[in-house]
């Protein structure tokens, strides 16, 4: 295979040159924009004091990181030496052979990584890729309008009282939505929330055989609900909310009830949130979704000891407690969601109310695959073609929110699409 | 060495330089075209390394063409895309120009603020219209229209017109990322961004404009009219065939904006197809690929003849 060759002689180069790779460390990092990881390039900077490793950041907005480090990794590019990948990604490039298997000191303490998300970066039980942050979803509610209008959001509630909930709080007059949920398409997007009601109501992407299953009656059931929920409790234009654009109307006031990452508590600046445990259609497995983002190293990277090394320093405790006491950041600001012994920090508990909620999140996340679904992952599914699939798929259901498609035609068009991507990469 | 023989051999370099630039790349897509090439296959692994051994025939072509969702929506909206922007952008440009080529104080400035928006990045600009203006909650567009449906709830209660406006409804805001109107978006916002580029090419060319002949037509007894009509259009021939050309090719290559808009929710262009297939299928992305090169070719056949005539003349 050539990309095998290429690999190869891309080690033996850098066997070549490990004497003076070694002396002149220097890495080149991809990461994606998001707040983390835009902090750890300041909190490195005692990493680099500290080690003498130059250290340089390629920041890119999530699909362009995707992108380039996607095309970069399968052809064998070498452009970067760490790379930032999601839990879609690391399981099947640590199939692929494309990212090498992490292995890490005594001190790093494996068995403290949530579970969840170990099992979810992991191929075969090879661990291919260490989260800096992880999160799932929950309800995010105005509790002073929920009390106002009489009505309750519990744990793990029914749909019906969710709606009913949305239903009392909508006051579009008073510039009020009832429900601010996901809709803009992309399958990070619109359906990683979709995808969670869909497993909410028993269904699921691809039934026993890899046959895309979007025209069974959970996903009839599941589509119609939330077109209703959304078309009718949520602000207009949903078509085009996802989470910046909802953050942002959550924090003018505008949202009753927001269903999204958990991440998204530490960023609400309005007054009288509160938190439950995500709704359910009496399947409460994968109602709530799960996702990482990593660090990994490409296979066959010249600087593969320093880029591990590195790794081990940045998903560490020592780095959450460096971010905790790093006089820029502090403990709000922390990356959550990759560790138990995170939950139990004083400080930590203090400055973040949503950490109990966030953590229940998580460890009732399923991604492992059951008797309803083949395949790994919770709002995703863990194989290559999932981004297209999951892309086109994407834009009918915002085709059928935005009213220009019935619920039915959506899903008839999503799963012609879907069942053209499937047959097109072999799987029948 | 003969008369013709030096001055080819001078012009070899950058001739070679031109054929690989072009052929290569080109050469490259018809080759991934015609194989199975996807970045990544657990099913197939064979699949994921470019090999003459995953030879397909026209079988991308046909998946791209039959198959996968959108090719032939994708071709009409390019076309729409593309005719509407550059109607817009010719008439709002002859409009403007005509406006600002009379001297008036301030013309100076007022030139320079209606150049700016061409210097807009293209994906600032998209972020700023849909964002800023067109969101239906907290963009002009919604403050607009929550205005509008205040004023009328306050016309309500006045005694006679009362009854009047009892009748209205309340007027809810357009989305323009829905299926049905993301397209329109895009066209607002390149007009708005490249009709800046119209003016500028017409306004030159006013400036060259006979003004005798003018005064000519004038003693004859002709109309505002038809001095536009029949000296002013004529004159601006060449330029408008500039300005159809030029933007032609700028607006069938169209990304930024419609992923900023709907990311290709009843939106997508032939580009924006060849995006969705090369997150993994390299071998239907080629496919598409070659089919926009046909695509645009075709357009780039209809400008030149009506340039080359318009040359003629």
């Amino acid at each position: 295979m050539k990309l095998g060759l290429k690999s190869a002689l891309a080690l033996a180069i850098g066997v070549a040159t490990a004497t003076t790779a070694s002396a002149a460390d220097e890495l080149t990092i991809a990461i994606v924009n998001n707040g983390h990881m835009i902090n750890m390039q300041k909190v490195a900077e005692a990493y680099t004091a500290e080690t003498g490793v130059k250290l340089n950041w390629v920041s890119l907005e999530e699909g362009v990181l995707r992108e380039q480090v996607t095309s970069d990794t399968a052809t064998g590019g070498g452009q970067y030496d760490i790379i930032n990948i999601g839990m879609q990604e690391a399981p099947i490039w640590g199939a692929a052979g494309w990212i090498e298997p992490l292995e890490f000191g005594e001190a790093y303490d494996v068995d403290d990584m949530l579970p969840a998300m170990r099992n979810g970066l992991s191929h075969e039980g090879t661990l291919y890729a260490a989260p800096f942050y992880g999160e799932s979803s929950m309800v995010m509610y105005r509790k002073d309008l929920t009390d106002a209008a009489g009505v309750t959001v519990a744990d793990n509630d029914s749909w019906d009282n969710i709606k009913a909930a949305a239903a009392a709080m909508h006051k579009p007059e008073d510039g009020v939505y009832g429900a601010c949920l996901r809709g803009k398409p992309g399958w990070g997007d619109n359906m990683a929330f979709i995808t969670t009601m869909v497993n909410s109501f028993g269904g699921a992407w691809f039934d026993k055989d890899m046959k895309p299953a979007l025209d069974s009656d959970e996903w009839k059931a599941a589509i119609n609900f939330y077109v209703d929920l959304l078309g009718n409790y949520g602000p207009p234009g949903s078509e085009g909310n996802s989470f910046n654009e909802i953050l942002a109307l959550y924090n003018e006031g505008k949202c009753g009830m927001w269903i999204d990452a958990t991440i998204a508590a530490s960023f609400l600046e309005v007054d009288g949130v509160a938190y439950a445990q995500s709704p359910n259609a009496g399947n409460p497995v994968g109602a709530n979704w799960l996702w990482a983002w990593a660090m990994a190293v490409p296979a066959g990277s010249p600087n593969s000891k320093a880029s591990m090394n590195f790794i081990e320093w940045a998903t560490s405790k020592e780095y959450i407690k460096a971010v905790g006491n790093h006089p820029d950041f502090g403990w709000g600001s922390v990356p959550t969601g990759t560790r138990t012994s995170t939950y139990a920090i004083p400080e930590f508990q203090a400055a973040a109310g949503f950490a109990a909620a966030e953590m229940a999140a998580i460890e009732s996340a399923a991604p492992e695959a059951t008797d309803l679904k083949p395949y790994v992952g919770v709002q995703f599914a863990a194989i290559p073609e999932f981004p297209e699939v999951g892309g086109a798929v994407a834009q009918e259901m915002a085709a059928a929110l935005s009213g220009a498609k019935s619920v039915d035609d959506a899903l008839a068009a999503a799963q012609k699409a879907a069942t053209a991507i499937m047959q097109e990469a072999g799987y029948f | 060495m003969s008369k013709r023989s030096l001055p080819r051999l001078l012009q070899t370099p950058a001739v070679i330089m031109l054929l690989l630039w072009m052929l290569v790349p080109l050469s490259m897509t018809l080759y991934f075209s015609f194989i199975r090439y996807v970045l990544n296959s657990t099913r197939r692994p064979e699949w994921t390394t470019p090999a003459l051994s995953n030879w397909r025939g026209f079988g991308n072509y046909e998946y791209v063409l039959f198959n996968a969702k959108d090719f032939w929506f994708a071709v009409q909206n390019s076309l729409f895309i593309v005719g509407s922007i550059l109607v817009l952008t010719v008439v709002l440009g002859l409009a403007l120009a005509m406006l600002v080529n009379r001297s008036f104080p301030g013309r100076g400035i007022v030139r320079v603020l209606l150049i700016s928006p061409f210097f807009v990045m293209p994906a600032v600009n998209a972020v700023l219209w849909i964002n800023m203006i067109l969101d239906p909650v907290l963009g002009l567009n919604g403050i607009a229209v929550d205005g509008l449906n205040n004023i009328i709830a306050g016309l309500k209660d006045f005694p006679v017109i009362g009854s009047f406006f009892a009748m209205w409804p309340d007027i809810v805001p357009m989305s323009f990322r829905a299926t049905q109107t993301s397209a329109y978006a895009v066209i607002i916002m390149v007009t708005w961004q490249w009709t800046p580029f119209a003016v500028l090419i017409f306004m030159t060319s006013l400036q060259s404009e006979d003004e005798s002949q003018k005064e000519a037509a004038i003693l004859d007894g002709a109309n505002a009219w038809s001095r536009f009509r029949n000296l002013t259009v004529p004159h601006l021939g060449r330029p408008i065939a500039i300005v159809v050309m030029i933007q032609s090719i700028f607006h069938l290559s169209l990304y930024a904006e419609i992923e900023i808009v709907s990311r290709g929710n009843g939106n997508k262009n032939l580009p924006y197809l060849i995006g969705e297939f090369s997150s993994n299928n390299i071998g239907a992305a080629s496919a598409a690929g070659i089919f926009a090169v046909i695509v645009a070719n075709i357009v780039a056949l209809f400008l030149l003849r009506m340039v080359g005539k318009n040359m003629m003349d």
